[in-house]
């Protein structure tokens, strides 16, 4: 594994040389490089091996430099300036001298290991998981040349499912797309034995679906063509995790029968570890396209190949053709539709629109993190570079050239940089896998071409962000201790003092640092604040004691599609299914009722622009202008009766509201605050933008008023406003139920299960829980990440700041003796150390101060007194932080003899 | 390729090193760093990036050149290419060793080479 990793970097370092180069000794130097790295590992063990693979690509990026150098210069263009790339050269000397600085120092070098391990680790995380979110590599052979055909109606701006007309008019009509495979994804409850079924994704696909995806079996068989025959027997093929959570791994598991909606099947095949096709599936039966009507659009996805050797622009031009083909064909339903070709990652659209802008700043926000902790290291070489001062200068007098200086300290912060950035790499790869399962947590099975390795990309990345902290960390340095008149700064260093002090340049690094670990956490206690707030807000009923869940219901197998797919057929007996369940619960002896919606109290609310009748035009800062937005939900007409939140004013809804489908809503506090300006709310009438029907029966009429049900405060927040309508359970887009339990209702969820397997194995209840649960959002999740991130960073920056503070006045030990050998007063001496510290203090904190304010939207209103308090507490943190690094040293400085503090050299 | 006056070539250490290792013989990339380590019982060790890129550059300073591999060469790596030392370059070394000597020589007087005394 290493040497496969090793000889990837190895690889790609080689564009450091000439293409020529290259061409003619790339396989050779890649083989020596293996077998050196072989034979070193035998001889010196991993560490060895690791220290020649890092001094190998050293060498190997400054000799291919010095080769592109002297191609540039044979052509004739590159005679002036010879020497630039000739002084990049680092000798095993270099190294040497470097690995014993880092042994030499080793509290700067833990620190700065670590401050550069952490800046890799986040870097390299947060690269990779952009990397794979937006230019994912699918892991089947030659998988990106996978792709889906999609109808787009231009009309409604939404995508258009696919038919079995379609996918056969593709079939016969494309060469550039080769393998074509229809699948259908669908949910079903599955029990294996006698166990409970639990709800599944299912992908009902084609047999050319397994040789489109190129993978075989693990056990068994794929699906074939005779599958999918009318008459062929029920049989199934499931992933590798099915295989091993629900069949513990069994060798004889080809030829078990599982449930499937009761209908029993036998499983055929089993498939590899990491196979999921098309997006996290782990069940794959044969789509019987017979028994789908010719023009249903029911085909989730149809996927293909690129036929190889022919032309994006062909392929596009092709692909065109035949969807206006399919438009000429069938003007009643594709008379709007165009037919496009997408990558496989866009057709299953696992992440939302906004994940590209949020993976950009997440990066934006490392890449600044990355930076402050190398301008700490940086601060802390340059100190450690200062205490060398005499070592360097006396070098420099012996014919030492300042380049030379330089590069072996640039060579010795690589060093660090680079212990740094393989810790780093260990690290990414634990918090890469940490965070996919965090994700998974949130927002359910992840695509199978996501995984917890680190691409050759990113390990670029990281090797660029490593060349990045280095040369921050030690040209920076490298070049104030090199400048200026030796030969002046010599005689001083001869005579016991330092030449080098923390002057201008320092100076402003040293405020810049303390300005930003000012400023950085005061964004995020806004944001933080608002979450807290969340949080805490007591729900208005007792949530707690309420379980939720979804309820669906299978397709009926072995039925013609026809009579199933009628929406209105599978929404009654869902309904029937769940009065059979609430009655059933209602006898439970812990549950005390049962109520259903299709959004519940803690969810934010999908909402939608309204007019409300009465209102002056909307003069707020949201997307709603200038009309309002609100939330409407389909609620029992028992539901807030239920819940313990009933109607604070006006009448409830009732079952006749329900039955006969009326106009008659109840809205919460925060709609009649916020639409409705407080005025009275009943007998208004709203009207949904969306509804273009604007007869006098298209509008709402407010009959009653409900509290709000425990959501945040914010006010720009239109997820609050709620219309309440009420709907029988056919009605609902989502059956939602909230049991009312005694006790702890994570604990009925199985009984809950049991319940609806009993009534109908085909009734799935999907994702129980307490419905507290609600109320936790992805985004809570990234903001936890950013403040564990910003506080390690915090840490990190004030360990450097203090490290470079008591270095600097450490520095001044001997000025200190001096002045109490004269009989300086202490009072005065500390006055004189302090006074340069604390003017570096008092500008961080208050340039960190201004830019905070600028950063709290330019609106103190919003800011809390509380929000000041911890801004300030931080920045008084920073202000003691700093002060015991004065005072530690001076006080050591001022017990010391005067003819001790003299000797002192540093 | 850049012919220039034997006496004018700069000889960096790992230039002379290969020329030695060379030897008489035809020997590719890998076997020249092995043979550099052997013969100087591990003290001299090249990397790949500086070995080829010196091979590179000696190849077209005229120092090596290029022969066919042996007829009867058996290797499980890749198809490599051999090198023999050229007239030039062991010229070339020669000269080098004799710079060197001349050096040798002021260190011995200095007492600063072990085991060889004035």
């Amino acid at each position: 594994m290493m040497k496969q990793v090793a000889s990837r970097i190895f690889a790609m370092l080689l564009d450091a040389f000439p293409t020529a180069h290259r061409d003619a000794y790339q396989t050779e130097m890649l083989d020596m490089f293996a077998r050196q790295l072989v034979e070193t590992r035998e001889r010196r063990g991993s560490i060895g091996a690791l220290r020649y693979a890092l001094v190998a690509y050293l060498d190997l990026v400054v000799a291919g430099l010095r080769e592109r150098r002297r191609a540039v210069s044979d052509r004739g263009h590159g005679a002036r300036g010879r020497g630039t790339f000739e002084s990049l050269r680092f000798s095993m000397l270099d190294v040497r001298l470097g690995g014993r600085m880092l042994v030499k120092h080793p509290a700067l070098t833990v620190i700065g290991t670590i401050a550069v391990a952490f800046a890799i680790a986040v870097g390299t995380v947060g690269f990779e998981i952009a990397r794979q979110v937006l230019r994912p590599t699918i892991p089947l052979p030659d998988g990106n040349a996978i792709v889906a055909l999609q109808n787009w109606n231009v009309a409604d701006n939404a995508s258009v499912r696919a038919s079995r007309r379609d996918y056969a008019l593709w079939r016969a009509g494309l060469s550039t797309i080769t393998d074509l495979s229809a699948v259908e994804v669908e949910e079903r409850n599955i029990a294996v034995g006698v166990g409970v079924g639990q709800p599944e994704t299912v992908a009902n696909v084609t047999a050319s679906t397994f040789a489109l995806t190129r993978v075989p079996a693990l056990l068994g068989r794929t699906l074939l063509e005779a599958d999918e025959r009318g008459d062929a027997s029920e049989v199934v093929v499931v992933g590798y995790e099915f295989w091993k959570n629900k069949l513990d791994g069994a060798a004889d598991a080809i030829g078990r029968v599982i449930r499937i909606s009761d209908t029993p099947v036998t499983i055929v095949g089993v498939m590899p570890r990491g196979y999921g096709f098309p997006q996290a599936n782990g069940v794959w039966r044969p789509l019987h396209l017979e028994r789908i009507p010719e023009a249903s659009p029911s085909l989730s996805y149809v996927f293909g190949r690129l036929a190889p050797g022919r032309s994006r622009d062909e392929t596009r031009a092709q692909v065109a053709a035949i969807g206006a083909r399919a438009a000429m064909l069938f003007p009643e339903t594709r008379k709007n539709v165009r037919l496009q070709v997408l990558s496989l990652p866009d057709a299953v659209g696992f992440w939302d629109e906004h994940v590209p802008l949020l993976l950009a700043s997440m990066n934006v926000f490392l890449v600044l993190l990355a930076a402050l902790l190398c301008g700490n290291v940086a601060m802390l070489l340059f100190a450690r570079a200062v205490s060398r001062e005499r070592e360097l200068l006396v070098r420099a007098a012996l014919g030492a050239s300042r380049r030379r200086l330089i590069m072996q300290l640039f060579a010795e912060a690589l060093l660090l940089c680079a212990v740094g950035a393989a810790v780093g790499l260990i690290v990414a790869r634990f918090v890469l896998a940490a965070t996919w399962a965090m994700i998974e947590a949130k927002a359910g099975a992840l695509p199978f071409w996501l995984d917890t390795s680190v691409s050759a990309t990113t390990m670029l990345y990281a090797i660029g962000l490593t060349l990045f902290a280095a040369a921050i960390a030690g040209f920076v340095p490298a070049f104030k201790v090199t400048s200026g008149d030796a030969d002046r700064r010599l005689r001083a260093a001869s005579s016991g003092g330092g030449g080098l002090q923390f002057g201008g340049v320092w100076t402003v690094v040293i405020v810049a640092q303390i300005a930003l670990t000012t400023v950085l956490p005061v964004p995020l206690l806004g944001v933080g604040r608002d979450f807290v707030d969340m949080r805490n807000k007591p729900a208005g009923f007792a949530a707690e004691s309420f379980l939720t869940a979804t309820l669906a219901v299978d397709r009926l197998d072995g039925v013609a599609a026809s009579g199933d797919t009628v929406p209105a057929m599978r929404a009654a007996r869902l309904e029937a299914r769940y009065r059979a369940l609430a009655d059933r619960l209602r006898q439970e002896p812990g549950v005390l009722d049962v109520t259903y919606a299709d959004q519940m109290p803690l969810m934010r609310l999908q909402w939608y622009a309204i007019e409300a009748e009465g209102s002056p035009p909307n003069e707020g800062n949201d997307h709603c202008i200038p009309n309002y937005c609100a939330g409407i939900v389909s609620v029992d007409p028992r539901f807030f009766d239920v819940v313990g939140a009933p109607v604070i004013r006006g009448r409830a809804l009732t079952t006749a509201d329900a039955a006969q489908k009326t106009r008659a809503v109840v809205v919460n506090e925060f709609f009649v605050n916020r639409v409705l300006h407080g005025r009275n709310p009943l007998g208004r009438r709203i009207h949904f933008a969306r509804d273009h029907d604007r007869s006098a029966d298209s509008w709402y009429q407010i009959v009653g008023v409900v509290p709000d049900l425990g959501l945040s405060d914010s006010e720009g927040d239109w997820g609050r406003a709620g219309v309440y309508q009420a709907r029988l359970p056919r009605e609902t887009p989502t059956l939602r139920v909230a049991i009312h339990v005694r006790g702890d209702p994570q604990r009925f969820a199985t009984r809950l299960r049991e319940l609806a397997q009993s009534i109908d194995p085909a009734l799935r209840v999907i994702d129980p829980k307490p419905l507290p649960r609600l109320g936790e959002s992805a985004g809570a999740f990234w903001l936890e990440l950013l403040v564990t991130l910003t506080s390690v960073t915090l840490m990190l920056s004030l360990a450097g700041v203090y490290a470079v503070t008591a270095f600097a006045v450490a520095k001044r030990t001997r000025e200190i003796g001096v002045r109490v050998a004269l009989g300086a007063e202490p009072l005065h001496i500390l006055t004189t150390v302090f006074k340069r510290p604390l003017v570096q203090i008092a500008l961080g904190v208050g340039v960190g101060a201004i830019l905070a304010v600028g950063l709290s939207n330019n609106d103190l209103s919003d800011v809390r007194l509380d929000d000041f308090g911890r801004s300030a507490i931080f920045a008084l943190s920073t202000i003691v932080c700093c002060a015991l690094a004065c005072i530690v040293p001076t006080r050591r400085a001022l017990r010391i003899q005067p003819t001790e503090a003299l000797k002192d050299e540093r | 390729m850049r012919p220039s006056d034997n006496r004018s070539i700069a000889l960096r250490q790992p230039i002379l090193a290969i020329l030695l290792a060379l030897g008489d013989d035809s020997m590719h990339g890998y076997a020249i760093m092995q043979a550099l380590e052997e013969k100087t019982d591990g003290r001299e060790r090249v990397l790949p990036g500086t070995l080829y890129a010196a091979i590179s550059r000696m190849v077209a300073e005229g120092l090596i050149e290029e022969r066919n591999p042996p007829k009867n060469e058996v290797s499980a790596g890749p198809t490599r290419r051999y090198y023999r030392r050229t007239a030039r370059g062991r010229a070339a070394a020669r000269d080098e060793a004799a710079r060197l000597r001349a050096l040798l020589r002021m260190a011995v007087a200095q007492d600063l080479v072990p085991g060889i005394s004035k």
